[in-house]
């Protein structure tokens, strides 16, 4: 089902389907476009193909079927594949080894879009500030990811994402094995932006009940793709489908 | 004191020591931080066949071992990436098989000698006139490459799948890093051995790591324990008349040590 609106498409696939070793089908005819300034809940089972579909939607997998569409050209013949900010789950998984701060880890936001053989620039650390100030971390540039708290980190990834002045931001389940109080900051963040930057966000989850409070849209995905427009609306009638199976 | 720089041999172990000594831990730290750290003592085994191929067709055995080298580690990604067999299997297929190519070539052409031994453990005299010029030249090439890439080796290493997304070419980048691991594992033999090369690769990033620094300082400390230890160690060697490779290898060891304890 496609979203019809006037509002500029961002990332989108079209008739999607994939199948690992020509097998069971993982995605089954899937279609979903990220329209500009949405905040979009991609919710599913686990092995319900969302972390393929969010694969192919960044152009890490390819389709079997179908096509990937960013700002209305083939993803892989893009050159705008650094505006697709991504939060993956790097910040949760961290590696407790990495020595990194704050800043060299933000400044990897604006790598994609410098491009190979070139250093980067004023303009590159004067949007490294910005990205940090936005999420209010600047104040901790200078210290390691690994001393901060897991709220901290993810603010940090955030603003990696932020630095590259992209036009949506895909994050893959980013509040996995963090507490309550930190998630709750986090997704007052991510609404703040959305609001505020009019940041189109892209919120990959297994939770339809808590994500529903936060977004403006879903896709519930588990092999085929179910589109709603009200969370309200997505919670009551996949309530309804479980109760039925 | 200062009476060994007299020999021109010591000399010129001195500029290839320090050069490898610098190239090491630049090229160390992402392999160390990727869990790459194995890769070096398979590339130490192929490289090592590369000297046998060398000293059987009497060619100077650096050029064929960093030839090989640099051949060995493009299929080693490709074996890798295809995953028809678990990572780490295919770096032991790569280890004893290169060891056994060696080993056959130099039983054929009788070189179980002094050669053998030198390039195993590492010895000052090896390097020659002609050896230093290429261990420059390649040393060079390897720096201006690290150089060159340092932005996508550093986002690569840190979150792979993140510095794809951002159109950094990944694949091009993970082979570059194997293909530089296995130029300095070939330029560094003469003097540090094939069997300990690793060490050298690996535990200056180990000491630097302890210190939990940012990754720019994480470098540089690295570098300075790097060029000390290779600077005392050929100094020991010399006057203690030991092995250069064990003594430098040794001397890191403790070092490593050191840093362990002063953490607790």
């Amino acid at each position: 089902m496609l979203l019809v609106s006037n509002r500029e498409e961002i990332l989108a696939v079209e008739n999607v389907s994939f199948s690992y070793n020509g097998e069971t089908d993982v995605l089954k005819d899937v279609s979903l476009s990220v329209m500009r300034r949405d905040y979009l809940g991609l919710i599913g089972p686990n092995g319900g193909g969302k972390t393929t579909l969010v694969k192919i939607m960044l152009g890490l997998l390819r389709a079997s079927h179908g096509s990937a569409r960013l700002f209305g050209i083939s993803l892989r013949d893009s050159r705008e594949r650094h505006k697709i900010g991504y939060v993956s789950q790097t910040a949760v998984k961290f590696d407790s080894l990495f020595p990194a701060t704050v800043e060299e880890v933000v400044r990897m936001g604006r790598y994609g879009k410098r491009g190979l053989f070139r250093r980067l620039t004023a303009e590159d650390r004067a949007k490294t500030e910005e990205a940090l100030a936005q999420v209010d971390m600047l104040a901790f540039r200078h210290r390691r990811v690994n001393d901060l708290s897991g709220g901290q980190k993810q603010r940090v990834f955030i603003a990696r994402a932020l630095a590259g002045e992209p036009s949506v931001i895909v994050l893959d389940e980013p509040t996995t094995g963090v507490d309550e109080e930190t998630q709750e900051q986090f997704y007052t963040l991510l609404k703040d932006l959305n609001q505020r930057l009019s940041l189109t966000l892209m919120l990959v989850s297994h939770d339809l009940d808590r994500i529903a409070k936060e977004v403006s849209c879903i896709a519930v995905i588990n092999t085929t793709l179910r589109y709603y427009d009200n969370p309200a609306d997505a919670v009551a009638l996949e309530r309804s489908i479980e109760a039925h199976h | 004191m200062f009476e060994l720089f007299e020999y021109s041999f010591i000399v010129r172990a001195f500029q290839a020591g320090m050069l490898i000594a610098i190239i090491a831990p630049a090229i160390g730290i992402f392999l160390v931080l990727r869990r790459y750290a194995l890769i070096v003592d398979t590339l130490a085994h192929v490289s090592l066949a590369g000297l046998a191929l060398g000293l059987f067709f009497k060619v100077n055995p650096l050029v064929t071992a960093f030839g090989v080298s640099a051949g060995a580690s493009i299929l080693i990604e490709r074996l890798r990436l295809s995953r028809k067999v678990p990572s780490d299997a295919a770096l032991a297929v790569f280890l004893s098989g290169s060891l056994a190519f060696a080993l056959t070539l130099l039983s054929i052409s009788g070189g179980f000698n002094v050669n053998l031994f030198n390039y195993l453990f590492g010895s000052l005299i090896t390097v020659g006139q002609t050896d230093l010029y290429v261990i420059g030249s390649i040393g060079l090439l390897v720096l201006l490459a690290i150089a060159l890439f340092y932005k996508e080796l550093v986002f690569v290493s840190f979150d792979e799948e993140a510095a794809e997304v951002a159109g950094i070419p990944t694949r091009v980048i993970n082979t570059l890093l194997i293909m530089l691991a296995g130029l300095t594992v070939a330029i560094a033999i003469p003097i540090i051995g094939a069997l300990l090369i690793g060490a050298l690769i690996v535990i200056p990033v180990l000491i630097a790591l302890q210190f939990k620094r940012s990754f720019v300082a994480t470098i540089m400390i690295a570098e300075a324990v790097s060029l000390f230890s290779v600077i005392l160690g050929i100094f020991v060697s010399y006057y203690a008349n030991l092995s250069a490779g064990g003594t430098i290898v040794l001397i890191l060891v403790a070092l490593f040590v050191l840093s362990l304890l002063r953490k607790n």
